[in-house]
């Protein structure tokens, strides 16, 4: 290492500068605040107390004027806000559509202590499928109400009446530490449509381990429904046209648990493990979906509809399992992965596999995109009935509902986002297809073979967030 | 296993948490109406009529 | 004289004040111990909601900083150009490699300082206040000011509280600015045996008898250089040094303890210092 004869100037020459370059920097540094003053001041004896002004820093040079800089203010000294405002778009080629807006606000007071708040509209419109298998002759169905009448042509894969419901939804949740290692929230939740009421009380205690790299969780949630169908729910297996009186209100419990285990694993992997079991008392079964009666195989007309509709029936009970993994793993500059892994088992003999894979990439200090996969795969309830044939005993329960039906779905998606402003502002598109595949054997014959009895589903999903 | 507090500099992202968000929440109520499964993650927070 | 104790930044932290009116001990008490504690939790590095946390999870986005947090980031810079580097408040990754519990922790390797080399570096930083640039990866802490900002924040609290003399000690890190009617203050320098008389002003000590760590015959103190990420191998085990206020008192021992020759260098600022040699 050389010393030019510059560089062995420039070592002594501001020495004593540099004490009072220092000393000036001292001076600057110990005025700033609402108490500055110079050392001539003198305070009166006797001594004033200090008053709170006195010790907060100024957080803001300029005092709030106006009532909104003001509650601004008051605001901000209150808590530090954050959340997503956001729009979701969902559209099914020719039946279903819904827009839903959403609002997530958290408010973070000191201590780690959190409020947050959740807000949805839920606006739906659009047909979906009845149950009813399609026919070589157009069908009539009575609505709900007994009321109206809405029917499906020759052919079709009939679809319930277009309506339109909209549901309100909100939910709160308390968030806070206790003490070194454990952290609990308490929430709670309403929803509401025209004919339907939810409520939803839950709570979560967690405790650290391993200086804060593991996280053991416990929760638990209670679930009180109430299902008010228009005209009053069916009896299962009253059939359609002669549908007998039916309670008004029917209602329906939910309990869940959850134990969860999340591990850090490295400076770039965190990987989480939940189980949860879940247990449902009361009314389950959907009161406007039915089944098809149809003529059996031996006869000459096999597999048309004998015009005759039973509303389905499912058990009043279930039980649901699910094991959950999943990782993140950091890439660096090269963004962050995650996958996951959920297995699902019900009393009712519904299995299912879901597997997620999202990547998420920085593109440069403010843009960033991502791509997202989900793969679903189900197998049917075991009282999954695509349609009942006539002169056969009816069966215990039975739903002809083709969510309840072996199937596979894919998702793809990808999404674009740019941070605005200064801060943690950003705004996201995310777009995705979704397209659910039923089983194609579903034991049709005679005249229902030529038909698709459960199409696939093809929805368009358009996602608008910015967060906050 | 585990780090140190000093190296949960890419943990503390945003990114990296397994939080519930807008977007969950949405898929949440997407799956469950259109499919027979639900939960996994945590507890989905309140019921519709949609299934 | 009065005196009270009270425990904050990890130390004993004394206030006296020359008076027998224990009702102004109380106000002058109540408004230091809520200062310090104010500062201490402001800035602490274990604050999930403190300044420095916030900064940290920045992510590389660009902060917005209230004026005592700039006051001390533009301090910082004129201390980093005064030193020519020698003085950085982002060399605190390097806390990752360099462990200081006993002197017979392990000295880190060079591959593991390399590595950290390029998170550190105060010029890395943009800096227009009131807004601060971190990039990823790299963190800013008042570690090396923090307790003697607080000795001086609190004594110009206390100073406009009462006109009687005051003197606090935050652990060894000690102002007054009024002499006692006894003349002078009389205070002993951290682990040393040295008994120092001083009308006003600030004393700060650089180097800790404690921490530091041997291998073989090298003593490492935990003194780090930001340049080369190695700790110091100084022949003394601290320096104090007595100045204006603490703060620069501190910034002066400090930078005494990076240079290759301290006393020459604290010779040339024409102030007091006192230079600890114990062999630990």
């Amino acid at each position: 290492m050389q010393l030019t004869p510059q560089k062995a100037e420039k070592k002594t020459e501001p020495k004593k500068s540099l004490k009072i370059a220092l000393s000036a920097a001292t001076a600057t540094l110990l005025a700033v605040g609402s108490f500055a003053h110079a050392e001539e001041s003198v305070p009166t004896e006797p001594p004033v107390p200090s008053n709170d002004s006195a010790q907060k820093p100024a957080v803001w040079d300029q005092p709030p004027s106006d009532f909104f800089s003001r509650t601004y203010s008051a605001l901000k000294g209150w808590a530090k806000f954050n959340g997503e405002v956001g729009l979701l778009y969902y559209k099914e080629t020719n039946r279903v559509s819904a827009f839903e807006p959403s609002v997530n606000l958290v408010a973070m007071f000191d201590g780690g202590k959190t409020w947050s708040n959740h807000l949805t509209l839920d606006s739906l419109t659009g047909a979906s499928p009845n149950g009813a298998t399609p026919s070589r002759n157009a069908q009539t169905f009575t609505g709900p109400s007994g009321n109206s009448t809405y029917s499906a042509p020759a052919g079709q894969v009939p679809v319930d009446g277009s309506f339109h419901d909209t549901r309100i939804a909100y939910s709160t949740g308390w968030f806070q530490p206790l003490g070194e290692k454990y952290e609990f929230t308490v929430g709670g939740g309403v929803s509401s449509e025209y004919d339907y009421r939810s409520l939803t009380l839950s709570s979560t205690v967690s405790r650290y381990l391993n200086s804060k790299n593991t996280k053991l969780s416990l929760g638990a949630s209670l679930e009180l429904d109430v299902s008010d169908p228009v005209g009053g729910a069916p009896q299962g297996f009253d059939t359609m046209n002669a549908k007998l009186p039916a309670d008004k209100a029917l209602g329906k419990t939910v309990q869940d648990f959850l134990i969860g285990l999340s591990q850090v694993m490295s400076r770039r992997l965190i990987v989480q493990a939940n189980y949860s079991i879940g247990s449902s008392h009361g009314y389950m079964t959907d009161p406007y979906k039915l089944l098809s009666e149809v003529l059996p195989e031996a006869n000459v007309n096999a597999g048309d509809s004998t015009g005759v509709y039973y509303y389905e029936k499912r058990p009043d009970a279930r039980t649901k399992n699910s094991l959950y993994v999943g990782a993140k793993y950091h890439l660096l500059k090269l963004g962050i992965l995650s996958g996951s892994y959920r297995y699902f088992w019900d009393s009712w003999h519904v299995h299912s596999h879901t597997f997620g894979v999202d990547y998420d990439l920085p593109l440069g200090p403010k843009w960033h995109a991502g791509l997202d996969v989900r793969y679903y795969l189900q197998s049917k309830a075991d009282f999954y009935r695509p349609f009942l044939i006539q002169g056969e005993a009816l069966p215990s329960y039975a739903s002809a509902d083709y969510r309840l039906g072996d199937m596979d779905a894919i998702t793809v998606g990808a999404k674009i986002g740019k941070k605005i402003g200064e801060g943690k502002n950003d705004l996201t598109f995310h777009l995705q297809y979704y397209q659910q595949t039923p089983d194609s054997n579903l034991g049709a014959f005679g005249s229902l073979a030529q038909y698709t009895i459960a199409p696939s589903v093809k929805a368009l999903i358009l996602k608008m967030i910015f967060g906050f | 296993m585990g780090v140190k507090p000093w190296d949960r500099d890419l943990l503390a992202q945003p990114g990296m948490t397994f939080g519930a968000s807008l977007e969950s929440g949405w898929d949440d109520h997407i799956y469950f109406s259109k499919e027979a499964s639900s939960g996994g993650s945590g507890f989905s927070g309140g019921g519709c009529g949609c299934n | 004289m009065l005196k009270r104790v009270f425990n904050c930044m990890a130390s004993p932290c004394e206030i006296l004040l020359e008076t027998e009116d224990p009702i102004l001990m109380n106000t002058v008490e109540a408004a230091v111990v809520k200062e310090a504690k104010r500062i201490e939790t402001k800035f602490s590095r274990y604050n999930d909601q403190g300044v420095l946390a916030v900064l940290q999870r920045s992510g590389g986005a660009r902060v917005e900083v209230d004026s005592e947090t700039a006051a001390l980031i533009e301090f910082a810079k004129t201390c980093y150009e005064l030193s020519d580097g020698l003085l950085d408040i982002t060399s605190g990754v390097l806390r990752r490699v360099w462990s200081f519990k006993t002197p017979d922790d392990p000295v880190p390797k060079q591959r593991e300082i390399a590595r950290l080399l390029p998170l550190i570096g105060f010029e890395k930083l943009t800096w227009n206040a009131p807004f601060l640039t971190l990039p990823e990866g790299m963190q800013i802490d008042f570690g090396g000011i923090g307790k003697e900002y607080a000795v001086d924040r609190c004594l110009d609290l206390v100073s406009s509280i009462t006109t009687v003399p005051c003197l606090l000690n935050f652990g060894g890190d000690l102002a007054a600015k009024r002499a006692p009617s006894a003349g002078e203050w009389r205070v002993g320098i951290e682990g040393t045996a040295n008994v120092v008389e001083f009308k006003s002003g600030g004393i700060a000590t650089s180097g800790d008898q404690r921490r530091y760590l041997k291998v073989g015959s090298k003593i490492y103190s935990h003194i780090l250089n930001p340049k080369t990420g190695w700790a110091v191998e100084s022949p003394y085990t601290s320096i104090s040094v007595l100045s204006s206020t603490c703060t620069n008192a501190g910034v002066l021992a400090t930078l005494s303890f990076l240079q290759d020759d301290p006393k020459a260098f604290l010779e040339a600022q024409g102030c007091r210092y006192w230079l600890q040699k114990d062999a630990p």
